[in-house]
């Protein structure tokens, strides 16, 4: 039996209809669901939120490090919206498996659900994410190429 | 075709060895036990009188004397892409052979890199070094805790326009390794494919990799067809045509990549490559471009300047590939060619042209089948979720062109244009008109609004 080059491929492509708007960046990544939430009030000030895999920590501030006021024992608006992005973005199984969420699993069928089992808040500072989200937004500023890209034949 | 399914002597039991080869990347190079020992003992054997037999005599003798270097990885990667060489080469054999087609004459491609900028190098061997850690871990025992700190190097190598092999390949393998590791399931790692992302990475993170030599070209370009490929932060099309110069007409790669973010997907990729409007427009419209002065690589690539091509009259997309590429050509033409260094069976493109099949669906697949009795496997697998090709298409089409590809042990074909009721389906059909009159929600201007806001600011 040969292998392929293509076995384990991720062939998902985005599909959920996401509100960049709202919250522009959303990530699985280093054992965390973060990203950042657009503020609904001030254009230049950024929410910049987080849940933890397996304890379903969360927190949220702006990216200078002001708490969210929304936040009190339980996830605020914005912790909210991220989650219902992440959703939108990678499907609710991903995301529950991604945060290993406490409980029946088969019992999660919704942002709610995983809400439910939050952890508790987790005061950490917003510069890793937020600079997660500056390093995104680059990707959009690099130089395009005209050369041969042999080893694009590995991604499709 | 079923010529095509009889494998040269020697392909299967290759294809065994890397088998054999790759399980070392499972339990890691660290931790290697009798049987993945015996295997690399197996691969001396293998290239016993070869230049490589000291490198690699050396190389495993140092590791298995947990004598950890660079270099004797390198070596490693370097012997398995010989071999995937090897394969490539004979099976392009096969395929030249069995269509009667010349192979293109070799070309040497002059180390022009001369003195390289010191950061250059540092990054490359900060990129060797990260793939070492990956190898000496195995795939089974890695953890994000190998893969995080390589971010920095990786970073670098993106904003660094002479790296864009080595960042679209690396980004691409990051991504992958990040999302999956720790694997819970040592089952579903992808093996072949990880240890080919590896081997490749390890090869093209020796020494940046010069472009050979141009000639200036004018002449007409008739587009045939594209491939398109992807991963979540760049996006790549390859565009396959005809070149009439100088009395000669040869086939040309046009390849234009950009970077991008997840979110940008589906029809809006179309608005990330600004200097590909001519380009774009005539292979929608299946009209001729009259290029004017464009670099052209002896390998048959064209380095694309938008501002040098003039749309010309219309051309018969399928009419031209069945000339060229039909059984029983009417015309010849000078292929490409695929450098020494990036051979692999991955790579193989031949194109082809075929008609009066019927499409069978078996297991998964979709095959074509002839009266006599020949039949040929569709590389679904090829074909991007964003190409306007689909399964449908496939099934109601009566004439394919596309490209001869191997991979998992044999031949398919990878469909870039078919015929519908008379009418020819590409990929990237409606790039231009996307671009035209773009979405109402447009992810692509929301996003670089927020980077030019944000990232001037910091």
């Amino acid at each position: 039996m040969s292998k392929s080059s293509f076995s384990g491929i991720d062939r998902q492509v985005f599909t959920g209809k996401r509100n960049v708007k709202q919250v522009p960046f959303v990530e699985l990544f280093n054992g965390r669901l973060q990203g950042v939430v657009s503020s609904g009030s001030d254009i230049e000030r950024v929410y910049v939120s987080f849940f933890e895999a397996k304890t379903l920590n969360f927190y949220c501030s702006t990216n200078n490090n002001r708490p969210c006021g929304g936040l009190g024992g339980s996830p605020c608006k914005h912790l909210q919206s991220l989650l219902t992005e992440a959703i939108a973005t990678y499907g609710i199984e991903r995301v529950s498996n991604y945060l290993k969420v406490p409980g029946d699993v088969s019992q999660i069928q919704s942002e709610h659900d995983i809400i439910g089992r939050q952890g508790s808040l987790k005061k950490e500072p917003a510069s890793e994410v937020f600079s997660r989200f500056l390093n995104y937004l680059r990707y959009l500023e690099l130089s395009p190429s005209n050369h041969p890209l042999p080893e694009m034949t590995w991604f499709i | 075709m079923n010529t095509l399914n009889q494998l040269p002597p020697g392909t299967q039991a290759a294809l065994d060895l890397i088998n054999d080869f790759d399980q070392c990347f499972l339990t890691g190079f660290a931790n290697l036990e009798y049987p993945q020992q015996q295997s690399l003992s197996i691969w001396q054997q293998v290239f016993a009188e070869t230049p490589l037999q000291q490198p690699l005599s050396d190389s495993c003798k140092a590791i298995q004397a947990n004598e950890f270097l660079e270099r004797y990885f390198a070596i490693l990667a370097v012997v398995r892409a010989a071999m995937q060489g090897m394969l490539f080469d004979t099976l392009q054999q096969q395929v030249s052979t069995l269509l009667g087609r010349t192979q293109s004459e070799q070309i040497t491609i002059a180390d022009q890199s001369g003195e390289l900028p010191a950061h250059l190098s540092v990054w490359l061997e900060s990129v060797r070094h990260w793939l070492m850690e990956i190898a000496l871990v195995g795939y089974t025992r890695l953890e994000s805790a190998t893969l995080v700190p390589f971010l920095a190097t990786l970073e670098q190598i993106q904003g660094e326009p002479l790296l864009i092999r080595q960042s679209a390949l690396l980004t691409g393998f990051f991504n992958e390794l990040i999302g999956l590791v720790p694997v819970a399931d040592t089952n579903t790692i992808p093996l072949y494919r990880w240890v080919d992302l590896w081997s490749q990475a390890m090869i093209v993170s020796l020494q940046p990799i010069p472009l050979p030599q141009p000639q200036i070209v004018s002449g007409n370009l008739e587009i045939l067809g594209m491939d398109l490929r992807h991963h979540a932060n760049l996006v790549s099309f390859t565009i396959y045509g005809l070149l009439s110069y100088d009395a000669e007409i040869r086939l040309v790669k046009i390849t234009q990549s950009t970077y991008k973010v997840d979110v940008i997907s589906h029809e809006q990729i179309w608005l990330l490559f600004p200097d590909s409007t001519s380009l774009l427009e005539a292979y929608s419209k299946n009209q001729v471009l009259h290029l004017d002065d464009i670099p052209l690589l002896p390998t048959g690539d064209l380095i694309w300047q938008d501002q040098k091509a003039k749309m010309g009259k219309k051309y018969d997309l399928m009419a031209r590939a069945a000339e060229f590429f039909g059984e029983n050509p009417h015309h010849s033409f000078i292929p490409c060619l695929i450098p020494p260094s990036d051979r692999h069976p991955i790579q193989l493109a031949e194109p082809i042209f075929l008609d009066n099949y019927k499409i069978v669906p078996q297991d998964d697949q979709l095959v074509l089948s002839w009266k006599d009795g020949d039949s040929l496997a569709i590389a679904t697998q090829r074909i991007s979720p964003l190409s306007e090709i689909t399964q449908e298409v496939l099934t109601n089409s009566s004439q394919i062109f596309g490209l001869l590809r191997f991979d998992a042990g044999y031949w398919a074909i990878q469909p870039l244009t078919v015929t519908v009721k008379g009418k020819a389906i590409f990929t990237g059909q409606n790039a231009a008109k996307i671009r035209k009159s773009p979405p109402k929600t447009n992810v692509v201007g929301i996003l670089q609004e927020r980077a030019s806001r944000l990232l001037r600011k910091s």
